[in-house]
Order: C-alpha cells, then sequence, then structure tokens
C-alpha cells in the first residue's frame, strides 16, 4: 500500500444526523485556515496540539486536587479556592501533556489524534453497516481541506468500498485542489460567509475571492457529479443584510446553484472558547430571530433557490 | 349516613368516590363526606340481615350461608347471593 | 406539508434530479401528528391521574373464608373455589364514560394483600396496623395527601388512610380485617412454607449469607407468576359454557382413569377438570355481575347518551359470560378479564398481553366488513383499553414491589414478528394499536415490535413515531434472535419453527415460548399466537456480578456487615486466570445453593397454591388435563439465571486484567486498598448523592489518584475495544455451557436471562468500589450490554459494536438502551434515520434495543414542578413510568444518564 499520510482528528462522531443524508459518520480534520470569529469548534483552529479546560466538569469542589503538581513546566497552577489556573503561554509549547494523564474528571482534555488512513477506514468500515442505505460519511473540521493529501487517500478508499461521502469545508484551498477532491466527493457543503469582500476578510480573516472561484468552477466541472448545498451560518449584524443575501442569489444563479442550508446562529461554542481560556466576541452578539431567518428564506425561495433552515432539510 | 353507604356510589380509591347519580367525585372523609337527600342505602354487609353483633371494628358473623362465619361490615355485597336487606326486612315485619 | 416545503419541492422538482432520491413522495419535513386521544379517554385520564393505589380487603375476605370452608379438598379444587368467591363478590364498579369495564378490584388502582402467600409481612406489624387504625384521625391539615410528590403512591398514612409498603392506601376500618385475615396464614402461608423446607438444606446458612449481603435479592414465592405471555384461546374459541361443558364430558370420559400406565399424573386429570368447572363458573359469573352492575346504573341514569353507554356494556358482559365473542368489542372486553383474572391468582408483575392485534384480528376484520365498527371506534376502543391495562397494580411484599416494580406491572403487548406461516404477521388491527399508543398517552400497555425484516417499511415507520415522542416505546426485539432462541432452548421439548415464530416476551424482556391455536371464527380458521409456558421470570434472580468480584477479592466476607458470605476461596490471585477461577467458584456456589432453595419455593408454590386461571388458559394443560405447575404445559423450561450489573462486572475485570495482570501498574493488594478506600472519596452514603458523577474528596485522595485515573481509564464495555469485549466474551463462553447443567424444579434445564430489571440501583448501593472506577454505593450499569453510564466514548455505533460481541440468542435477552436527544430525530427524515439506528443494531442481531428521546432540560423542568409534568412518561429499566411516580435517586440517575449522552 505504499506510504501513507496521517492526520490530526479531533473527534469522530457516529449517528451524526445533521451534516448529510441519511445516518453518518463525522470525521473532524483539525485545523483550519479561518480565524472565524464566532467559531464553533475554535480548538480546531490551530493545528496542534491544545489543552482544553472545563471548569464545569472539574472536580475542584468536591476537593480534588489530583493535577496540582502534575505539570513539570509550571504552566498549572490553582487559585485561593483550589481551582485549576492554566498559564497558556507555558502551555502552548506542550507536547506531552502530563496533566491531562491525572485528571479522572475529564476536566483536562487534549482530543487531537494523529490518525492513519487505516486507522479512519477502520471507524469506517466498522460504521458502515449501521448507516443504513441513505448514509455515509462527512469530513468536517476544522478545515479537512487542510490536509487534502490524507482526505484524498481516505476518498479513494472510501470509493472502493462504495461509502457515501459528504464534506463540509469554508472552500479555501486552491481551485486545482479543491477540485481534485471534489471530483471524489458524492454530496458537499460549502460555507459562503459573506459575499462582501472586506467583511469577509473581518469575520473569517481572509478573502473570500478564492471561495467564490472555486464554487464557480466546479458548477462549470465535468469532474463534479455530486450535490452542492451552499451553506451560511447566518449572524446578525454581520450577513444577514438583504443585501448579501440578493448578492449571493444572483451568484448562485449565475452559477446555476439552487441548494442553501441557511444556519441560525448558535452559540454551543461558547465554552470551548472558555476552556482555551479565549475569549468569546460573540458572547451577547450575532442572534437571529425566526422571523428574520424566514423572511431571508423567502427572499431565496422567490428567486427559485431551494432555501432550507437549520435541520429542517429534505436529507 | 355517608356518600359511600350510598347506592349511587362508585369506588374509586382509598379517599374518594363518585355519584353515579351527577358524576360529582366525592371523599369519604371530613366536609363533603355526608349523603344528600338522594341517598338510597347501598350494598354492604352492615345493610344486611344476615350481619349480626359487630364488635368496634366492625367485625360480626354473617348467618347467610350453610355455615356461620365471621364477616365485616364495610365488605361490599352487591353480588352475594344471599344479601337481605335489613331495613326492608323491618319495614315488612312493622 | 406547509406553504414552504411546497415551494421547496417545487424548485427542486424543476431544477434539480435529487428530488425522488432524498424525499418520499408527498411527504413533508415535518412528522404528521397523532390526533388527540377521544374524549372519553381525556376525561377518564382526568380522573386516573387523581387516583390513589388502593388495597382493599373484599377479595382476600372472599378468598379466605371459602378457602377455609373446604379444607380438606384437593388442593386444585380448592384453590379454584377460593378464587372464584372471591372474584364473584368483589364489588364491580363501572364509571361513567367506560366502553371497557372490570378492574382487579372496586377501584381504580386497587390491589390486594395476598396473606395465602405472605402473611409475615403483615404478621409482623399487626399491632403497630391495629394502633394506627384505632388513632383518631390526624389533623385536619394532614389530610390532604401531596398529589404530585408521588403520583398515584400513597407514601405515607393521612386521615383514615393508612399507607401500606409505601405505595399503598389502605381504609382504616379496614385494617382489622387484614390483621384478622393474615393471622390465619402466620404458619401455613407458601413463605412460611418455603422457609420451613429450605431451612433442611444443609447450605441454608450459605444462602441466609447471600441474602443478608444482598449479594442476591430475589425470592420466588413472592411473585410466583408473571413476566411470562397470556393465552386467551380456549374462552375466545368456545365460550365459558361450552368449556364448562367440555370439561363435564371430560370428567365422564376420564375420572377414575389411567391411560398409558401414567398414574402418576393420570389420575389427576379428573380433578383438574373439577377444578376448571369451578374456575369457569367464576369467570362467567365476574362478567355476569358487571352485567347485572351496568343494569342498575342504566336504570338510574338520566342522560341518553351515558344509558345507552351502559346498556351496551350490560349486554356486552352477559354476552361473554356465556358465549365466544361476537364483535371485536366482546373479544377484547374477554381478553381484559382473562387478564384482569390471571393478575388476581397470585402477586405478579410482567403478565405479558402477548400479540393482541394479531389474536383479535378476526373479530376487528368482520366487525369492519359489515359496518359495525370504524377505524376511529375501534381506536377509541384501544386508547380506553391503555387506560385499564395502564390501572393494573401489583402489591407484593415490599422488597419486591420497590426492587422490582417500580410502579409499574409492565404488561407488554407484542406486535409484529412472523405468522403461523412464516410470513409477516402485521395485521390491520395492529396499526391501530400503535395509533392508540401514540395518541393516548399511558405508560401501559408498553408495546414491543417484534422486528423482522419481512415487516413491512410503514408499519416500522409508524412504530418509530411513537418512540420518537419519547414514551420509551416501542421497544424492538430481533425476532430471528428470539426464534433462535426458542429452538436453541426449546427444541429438547419438541419445540418446532412453527411454535418457534409464536414466541413473545413475557413480562418486560423475557422471551417466552409460545405457540399457535386455530381460532374458528367468521367462517374461517385463523392460527393466533400465545403464550405456551409458566414464567421465564425466576430461578435464580439479581445476583449482583460485581458484588461477587468484590468478595472474591475480600476473599468472601462481606465489608459492609462483616457477614462471612464465602469460605475463603485459597486462592492466591496471582494471575488473571487464577482471579477468574476463584470467581468462578463463588459464582458456582452461589446459584447452585440459590437453585435449591429456588426449587423448593417454587415447587412448594405449584403444590400448595396450584395456579387454576393459568392452568385454565395455558396450552396444553386443557387437553392433557393437568395443572401447569404438574408440567402442564407446553414447555416448561423456563426458570433461569438472571445477573445484575453484567458490564460493570466486565469493566472491573477488565482494569484488573490491566492494571494489575497485564500491565502490572499495581499489586492486587493496592488495587483491594484503593477500593476498599473508595479511592479516597466520601461514599454516597456520607454525601447522600447517588449520582456516579459526584466525588468528594477525602484527606486519603492523593494516595488514590493515580490508581483511580487508571482504573476510570481502562478500557471499558461499549467502545468496541476488544480489551475489554473479550472479557463479555469469555463471560458468555463460561456461562453457556454451564448453565445447561443445571435442572430447575420441572426438570428442565437453566439458561441465561441477561437483564437488570431495577435492582442495578440497591445492589449498587451495597457494593464497595469497584476497579473499573464505580464508586461505592452508587448505581451498576443499567442494561445488560449498554455501556455503563459515561463510560462509552467512540458513539453509539462503537456500543453496538461491543454489545454484538456475541450471540445474542444464546440468551433469553440482551438489554440496550440508547438515549437520542429529541433534536436528532427531527421530523420525517428523523423518523427514517431512528429507523435506520434500530435497523443497524438488529442487522447486527442485537437482541433487544429501547430508547429514552427526552432532554435533560425538560426532565429537570419536571423534576422542579411535578405538577406540569404529570404525563412525561421516561423508560426505566426494562419499562415505561411516569416520572413523577419514581423515585428522586432514580430521577437523578436518568437526568444524569440523559445528560452525559449530550
Amino acid at each position: 500500500m505504499g506510504m501513507t499520510p496521517t492526520a490530526m482528528i479531533f473527534d469522530i462522531q457516529s449517528f451524526s444526523v445533521h451534516d448529510g443524508p441519511g445516518c453518518r459518520t463525522n470525521v473532524f480534520f483539525d485545523g483550519c485556515p479561518l480565524r472565524c470569529r464566532w467559531c464553533a469548534n475554535p480548538e480546531s483552529q490551530l493545528h496542534r496540539r491544545q489543552l482544553l479546560f472545563s471548569e464545569r466538569t472539574c472536580k475542584w469542589d468536591q476537593g480534588c486536587r489530583a493535577c496540582r503538581s502534575a505539570c513539570s513546566r509550571g504552566a498549572l497552577d490553582v487559585n485561593d479556592e483550589h481551582m485549576p489556573r492554566i498559564n497558556r503561554r507555558i502551555c502552548a509549547s506542550c507536547e506531552t501533556i502530563e496533566c491531562v494523564k491525572s485528571c479522572a474528571a475529564e476536566a483536562l482534555r487534549e482530543p487531537v489524534r494523529e490518525m492513519s488512513v487505516d486507522d479512519v477506514m477502520r471507524v469506517l468500515t466498522r460504521d458502515m453497516r449501521d448507516w443504513g442505505s441513505g448514509g455515509g460519511v462527512t469530513f468536517t473540521g476544522g478545515e479537512p481541506l487542510m490536509q487534502s493529501d490524507f482526505l484524498i487517500e481516505v476518498l479513494k478508499r472510501c470509493h472502493e468500498k462504495m461509502i457515501h461521502t459528504a464534506i463540509e469545508t469554508s472552500g479555501f484551498t486552491s481551485t486545482e485542489r479543491f477540485l481534485d477532491v471534489f471530483s471524489l466527493l458524492d454530496f458537499a457543503f460549502v460555507d459562503v460567509k459573506n459575499m462582501d469582500e472586506e467583511a469577509h476578510r473581518w469575520g473569517t480573516g481572509v478573502s473570500n475571492e478564492q471561495v467564490l472561484t472555486n464554487i464557480a468552477a466546479l458548477a462549470h466541472s465535468d469532474r463534479w457529479h455530486g450535490r452542492l448545498v451552499l451553506r451560511q451560518p447566518t449572524i446578525a449584524g454581520y450577513n444577514d443584510s438583504d443585501e448579501n443575501a440578493e448578492k449571493l442569489i444572483d451568484f448562485m444563479n449565475e452559477n446555476d446553484l439552487f441548494e442553501i442550508n441557511l444556519l441560525k446562529f448558535h452559540r454551543l461554542g461558547q465554552t470551548k472558547w472558555e476552556q482555551l481560556g479565549l475569549t468569546y466576541e460573540y458572547a451577547d452578539k450575532g442572534d437571529m430571530s425566526d422571523e428574520r431567518m424566514s423572511e431571508l428564506q423567502d427572499m431565496y425561495l422567490d428567486a427559485g433557490i431551494a432555501c432550507y433552515i437549520g435541520d429542517n432539510t429534505p436529507f | 349516613m355517608k356518600h359511600c353507604d350510598c347506592a349511587n356510589f362508585l369506588s374509586l380509591d382509598c379517599e374518594k368516590g363518585m355519584c353515579a347519580l351527577d358524576k360529582a367525585i366525592v371523599p369519604l372523609d371530613g366536609e363533603g363526606s355526608f349523603a344528600c337527600p338522594r341517598f338510597k342505602e347501598g350494598y354492604l354487609c352492615k345493610f344486611c340481615s344476615n350481619f349480626h353483633d359487630p364488635d368496634d371494628h366492625g367485625i360480626g358473623t354473617c348467618t347467610g350461608f350453610e355455615k356461620p362465619e365471621w364477616a365485616y361490615a364495610g365488605c361490599g355485597a352487591f353480588t352475594c347471593e344471599h344479601f337481605v336487606r335489613a331495613s326492608e326486612l323491618e319495614a315488612v315485619s312493622e | 406539508m406547509d406553504e414552504k416545503q411546497a415551494r421547496i419541492n417545487q424548485i427542486l422538482e424543476t431544477r434539480g434530479k435529487f428530488r425522488s432520491l432524498d424525499v418520499q413522495a408527498g411527504e413533508g419535513y415535518e412528522d404528521e401528528k397523532f390526533p388527540e386521544p377521544s374524549p372519553r379517554f381525556t376525561k377518564l385520564m382526568d380522573i386516573y391521574y387523581v387516583m390513589k393505589n388502593t388495597i382493599d380487603m373484599e377479595y382476600p375476605y372472599w378468598y379466605n373464608r371459602v378457602w377455609w370452608q373446604n379444607d380438606g379438598d384437593l388442593p386444585e379444587i380448592r384453590r379454584a373455589k377460593a378464587e372464584s368467591a372471591a372474584l364473584t363478590h368483589m364489588t364491580p364498579t363501572i364509571w361513567p364514560d367506560e366502553l371497557l369495564v372490570m378492574n382487579k378490584t372496586k377501584n381504580w388502582r386497587g390491589a390486594f394483600c395476598f396473606p395465602w402467600v405472605d402473611a409475615s409481612f403483615f404478621n409482623a406489624q399487626a399491632e403497630a396496623l391495629m394502633n394506627e387504625a384505632d388513632a383518631p384521625a390526624l389533623s385536619e391539615s394532614d389530610k390532604m395527601s401531596v398529589v404530585a410528590a408521588g403520583g398515584g403512591n400513597v407514601t405515607k398514612s393521612y386521615g383514615n388512610v393508612v399507607s401500606i409498603a409505601q405505595k399503598f392506601g389502605l381504609r382504616k376500618e379496614e385494617v382489622p380485617v387484614l390483621v384478622k385475615v393474615a393471622k390465619y396464614w402466620d404458619n401455613c402461608s407458601v413463605e412460611v412454607k418455603t422457609q420451613q423446607y429450605s431451612e433442611l438444606l444443609p447450605e441454608y446458612k450459605k444462602y441466609k449469607a447471600y441474602r443478608d449481603s444482598v449479594l442476591v435479592m430475589f425470592d420466588s414465592w413472592a411473585i410466583p407468576q408473571g413476566r411470562e405471555v397470556m393465552n386467551y384461546y380456549l374462552p375466545l374459541e368456545y365460550g365459558f359454557d361450552r368449556l364448562s361443558e367440555l370439561c363435564d364430558e371430560k370428567i365422564d370420559e376420564g375420572l377414575g382413569k389411567v391411560e398409558h400406565g401414567d398414574g402418576l399424573l393420570g389420575m389427576s386429570r379428573g380433578y383438574y377438570y373439577i377444578a376448571m368447572k369451578e374456575i369457569i363458573h367464576g369467570l362467567s359469573q365476574w362478567a355476569e355481575n358487571y352485567s347485572k352492575k351496568a343494569a342498575q346504573l342504566a336504570s338510574i341514569e338520566k342522560d341518553p347518551r351515558q344509558k345507552s353507554d351502559y346498556e351496551d356494556i350490560q349486554i356486552v358482559m352477559h354476552n361473554i359470560a356465556h358465549k365466544q365473542p361476537q364483535s371485536f368489542r366482546e373479544a377484547l372486553q374477554l381478553t381484559l378479564l382473562l387478564h384482569f383474572a390471571t393478575v388476581n391468582e397470585d402477586p405478579q408483575s410482567g403478565q405479558s398481553i402477548g400479540r393482541l392485534g394479531q389474536i383479535l384480528d378476526p373479530f376487528y376484520e368482520k366487525d369492519l366488513r359489515e359496518g359495525k365498527i370504524t377505524e376511529e371506534e375501534a381506536i377509541e376502543l384501544l386508547e380506553l383499553y391503555r387506560i385499564k391495562i395502564t390501572s393494573i397494580e401489583c402489591f407484593a411484599s415490599s422488597g419486591v414491589t420497590g426492587g422490582v416494580l417500580s410502579g409499574n406491572t409492565f404488561n407488554n403487548l407484542g406486535v409484529g414478528g412472523l405468522n403461523y406461516e412464516g410470513m409477516s404477521a402485521v395485521t390491520p388491527l395492529e396499526y391501530l394499536i400503535v395509533e392508540a399508543a401514540g395518541r393516548a398517552k399511558t405508560t401501559q400497555p408498553t408495546i414491543s415490535v417484534l422486528y423482522d425484516e419481512k415487516l413491512p417499511e410503514d408499519f416500522l415507520l409508524k412504530c418509530a413515531r411513537v418512540t420518537k415522542m419519547g414514551f420509551g416505546f416501542p421497544a424492538y426485539m430481533n425476532n430471528q434472535t428470539g426464534m433462535n432462541f426458542m429452538i436453541r432452548h426449546y427444541g429438547e421439548e419438541g419445540m418446532g419453527i412453527e411454535d418457534a415464530r409464536a414466541w413473545m416476551l413475557g413480562g418486560c424482556l423475557e422471551s417466552s415460548p409460545g405457540c399457535f391455536q386455530p381460532l374458528h371464527y367468521d367462517g374461517k380458521v385463523t392460527w393466533i399466537p400465545g403464550g405456551a409456558g409458566p414464567t421465564a421470570g425466576t430461578g435464580v434472580h439479581f445476583t449482583g456480578l460485581p458484588k461477587l468480584l468484590e468478595l472474591v477479592l475480600t476473599n468472601g466476607v462481606d465489608k459492609r456487615t462483616g457477614i462471612k458470605v464465602f469460605e475463603p476461596h485459597g486462592h492466591k490471585l496471582d494471575t488473571f486466570e487464577d482471579l477468574w477461577a476463584a470467581w468462578t467458584e463463588y459464582l458456582h456456589e452461589c446459584i447452585e445453593v440459590s437453585l435449591k432453595v429456588n426449587n423448593i419455593q417454587m415447587d412448594v408454590w405449584g403444590k400448595m397454591n396450584p395456579p387454576v386461571v393459568t392452568s385454565l388458559l395455558k396450552p396444553d394443560c386443557f387437553t392433557k388435563g393437568q395443572i401447569e405447575t404438574r408440567m402442564g404445559a407446553r414447555y416448561m423450561g423456563t426458570h433461569n439465571f438472571e445477573s445484575c450489573g453484567t458490564v460493570t462486572f466486565i469493566n472491573a475485570m477488565t482494569s484488573l486484567r490491566k492494571n494489575v495482570y497485564d500491565e502490572k501498574k499495581y499489586t492486587l493488594d493496592e488495587m483491594v486498598d484503593a477500593m476498599l478506600h473508595n479511592f479516597g472519596f466520601k461514599t454516597a452514603f456520607e454525601t447522600g448523592v447517588f449520582s456516579p458523577d459526584h466525588r468528594e474528596a477525602t484527606e486519603l485522595a492523593p494516595k488514590y489518584e493515580k490508581i483511580f485515573y487508571d482504573c476510570v481509564n481502562a478500557p471499558k464495555f461499549g467502545n468496541a475495544d476488544p480489551y475489554a469485549d473479550q472479557q463479555m466474551v469469555d463471560y458468555q463462553n463460561h456461562m453457556t455451557p454451564y448453565l445447561y447443567s443445571l435442572q430447575s424444579c420441572y426438570g428442565t434445564d437453566y439458561y441465561m436471562c441477561q437483564i437488570s430489571v431495577s435492582t442495578h440501583g440497591p445492589q449498587g448501593a451495597i457494593t464497595l468500589a469497584d476497579a473499573g472506577g464505580r464508586l461505592a454505593g452508587t448505581t451498576y450499569s443499567d442494561g445488560s450490554v449498554s455501556a455503563a453510564a459515561a463510560t462509552d466514548k467512540n458513539g453509539i455505533y462503537a456500543v453496538f459494536e461491543s454489545a454484538t460481541c456475541y450471540d445474542h440468542s444464546r440468551n433469553q435477552n440482551a438489554q440496550m438502551n440508547v438515549k437520542i436527544h429529541p433534536s436528532a430525530v427531527k421530523g420525517a427524515a428523523g423518523t427514517r434515520k431512528l429507523l435506520d439506528v434500530i435497523r443497524a443494531y438488529m442487522r447486527r442481531g442485537g437482541f433487544h434495543v429501547q430508547f429514552n428521546i427526552t432532554s435533560s432540560q425538560t426532565l429537570k423542568a419536571a423534576q422542579a414542578k411535578p405538577e406540569e409534568y404529570r404525563d412525561l412518561m421516561v423508560r426505566v429499566a426494562g419499562f415505561t413510568q411516569y416520572w413523577c411516580e419514581i423515585g428522586k435517586p432514580i430521577q437523578d440517575e436518568v437526568i444524569y444518564r440523559t445528560e452525559y449522552d449530550h
């Protein structure tokens, strides 16, 4: 089989039901080139080991002191109430994470695992018979395209085994790479976060130009035979304007795309920001009303585009 | 007399029953447990002429069957083959 | 389908090529809602919700009176006379708006005690009870009980109501009657006699130690029936009058006559039919009494609609008192009568209704065809049927009530499976049964789908839609696995493929043998399924496997009580194999001693209190002329071994293997020291918090931090990790042949029952911390093949992989509990995904899967404001219960488990 690459994977979830048709297994790739201010999986942004600390799970209040001397670098300390405190600057370069190995409560976690193609395929072939006829695997993250060599290997193997494959991606990679990967996929969600270049750069740290180019190229490519659904995390004050929707509608019509899934902004990732010792900018803004979501949906429907809200999808 | 002694009383549980006439839930104890003017004597051992000499706990003797046997006042007698209403006997004998 | 979905579908139709792939024609994204239940149902349930569990003395009084009047008669005839008198002297109660009538007693949620089974419970507290009866009523403010706190449970005495076993209310004026009746049985109850003969066993002291240490917590005599499947065939085929004539014919033909040289059983046939004639008369008269009551109510009723209801009831009850039923309603009412008669015969739980929609379908289809009933009318009857079954309460001695019943008597109704010809058995009536369950929110009957690949897809989807509502049912049983188990186990008694197809669960999960019988109705013959064996829920039960391991590590001494449960085992335990050998030696001793006691218990019960209603109904008692317990039933090999906390045990063994024997990180002494010190945490008894997640450190905690971490992180069952799963395989490989070497009192082979009803709480409570990282006093794992709470890290498919690491058809059952957040199965697509999950597990050969689809937020809200969630139901162990009727510790546990699963 030759040398197969490995990848940094931070979770594999079975019975995932909102990321493609049927029952699926989701493979979460670590690392992302974007820096979305509202990100729900911030631990995956940096492509390296990161310590998560959950204050809620920690048993300091029940008298646990198990981690107090676990860290030889002095990155772990306790405050006056014996609650652990982490010095992230010291911690950032750690590869050995002894502290995690001291915590039976799993309040200190380091979720990223290095996996081979075989490792991933072992899980997928195990789960394969459990999906039912409509399901398959969804590669998400983080950004799966960041580890595209690995991804392509896995996709080829999935293809051999007749596994239905889907991706959830920001679309941020070179057009050539993008088409290489997509030619092996059956189903794709590609995010379009904002049609305005400046706003995209502000929200995600990168321009939208590459993303839009890739989508357009895909729409016109004879290498793509799958189903493409655009996705937009819809965030009040950022991309919920009529203007943004109009531009996206135009873009979709130009490229003969007709399905979009608007995801109402949620704050499920907030605790992870806190567990990483970071401040969550979207702690108290960005909320969308159901009415506004419905209005936006109508705009798309009026333009002949099938627009789904949240998990209310036909798949 | 109480609701639970009435022929129109339907058992529900250890604290209440129902009046078959107006379908109201009535308590077995305390306020509201006393019968109304529509009261009609029910089917209980204590209303049977074959039931004799109850003690303080309502346990007396049943002579309705071949062999006399102890019985208790509050026992239902709707289906008893030897239930003879004492008050009707009295009415006849008077 | 709403307007937006219609537009989306239109767009996909014109622009895309995907619609046919993903969206079923005409299907909305939202599930169709189940319609509201009928007004009759709602009115009656409003009353049900305020009903108290009540015991009264009418049945025991009459049973006792007639039993002693017949002193000296043959036991089966004496029993039949006593039961008959008791049934026919109870006050028949009919409430307005009912169509189906009858109850266990005169009360709605009525029950009664069985002093002839167990009198010590009452005699021990006779004086205290009398004092309560004689005391003046409590102050006015104490008179009102709090409804929301315990639902219908009477947890303490108030006013003129005395609480019995913290569950039932008894009128004070009936206490002297109870005390008086109980005295008769002081020296001759089944309990006393089984005790007397068990004590003659040389090993009795050992058995007592098992019980006192709570290693084993079960007495067969306390619930000698139930966990079996009803059979309504004979009365449905013949009617009571004809059955009585048949008895006469059999008596004429067979009394005093022995055939085929069988003197032992041959002679008893004549007495059998005499007893059957008595009980048939009683059952018929019981029905007639309700007819008479309906007539009385009709005579005083002013409302014409209600009057006509009473008149209909009068006719129905009169008809079924004598003849074969002639309509769906009569047939349904007759099965209800038989069900109540059976559950009144002995203290019991888990009396399964069986595959009712297959049994009654000929009656329904005839009525429908002839325009005598509409679908909606049939659904209404089935909704009302649900109330009747939900109202069945059981009084057993308090240990059993608390531990086994948790308030639900789990009368299980089966749908699906295969028919006599081996085709899908699903009938039109079964669709309505499922529909009624979706509309009428009651805990019972719980519904079990006998899942087979041959079942219609729309039927399975309909079942999945009800499962999604979060009641905890339908649950799904693997029909092929069940049939395989049947043939494997009952083949010796002659079971073939047809009878194997008639299987069904007795009680929550006890796969029970059945058979098909030919019903002549509507000008044709229909082969209807029904139960064909005695209780499959008895034997050596509730054996705490983790406790047994603890005793191996403490060399036989129970540290909690100081009791020497076993002799020192003499093993060095220096290898894993040696540990396993020591554990199996203790296990064998425990099982073999308990088996003798159980055999005595079941045999004494059967001889003293021969079951007569059951012996009328169960094939082939009537054909053979034999009482069930005298080998009357077609299949007798139902007794088994039931473990508790299997996965907790597997995890503990796996950790020992890894940490002590394979990796040698700790010595066994270090491990035992950590367990004895609860890894440096306070015990649940010290903190009062029983949640497995609560760990309050003591000053010893630092000493055990590392070992605790390694125990918690040792491989756990439920993660598709072969290291842990192999332990389960080894356990199974050991048990299957071993149990086949043991014999029940009927001379049949033992086998394994893999469930842990609800003793995982009480048995967890008396068990020290274990090497798997479970702390002292906290609950064992709840299902037999589910992962222990919070230990499955690799998702549900990995749980399935572990669970099916051995062939489930070796055992009577395998319980898998799955929690799913409601959002994961939302909408029509969600229903399909739920069915995908069910099917995934079934395809792996998983025997049984049930779902809790309720969010932890809902449960917490219900805990805070029970009065607003009176109809919220959750799945606990193998059955469904109203949330507010389960105790707080179990509530906490369910919330914890639900929360963990995101």
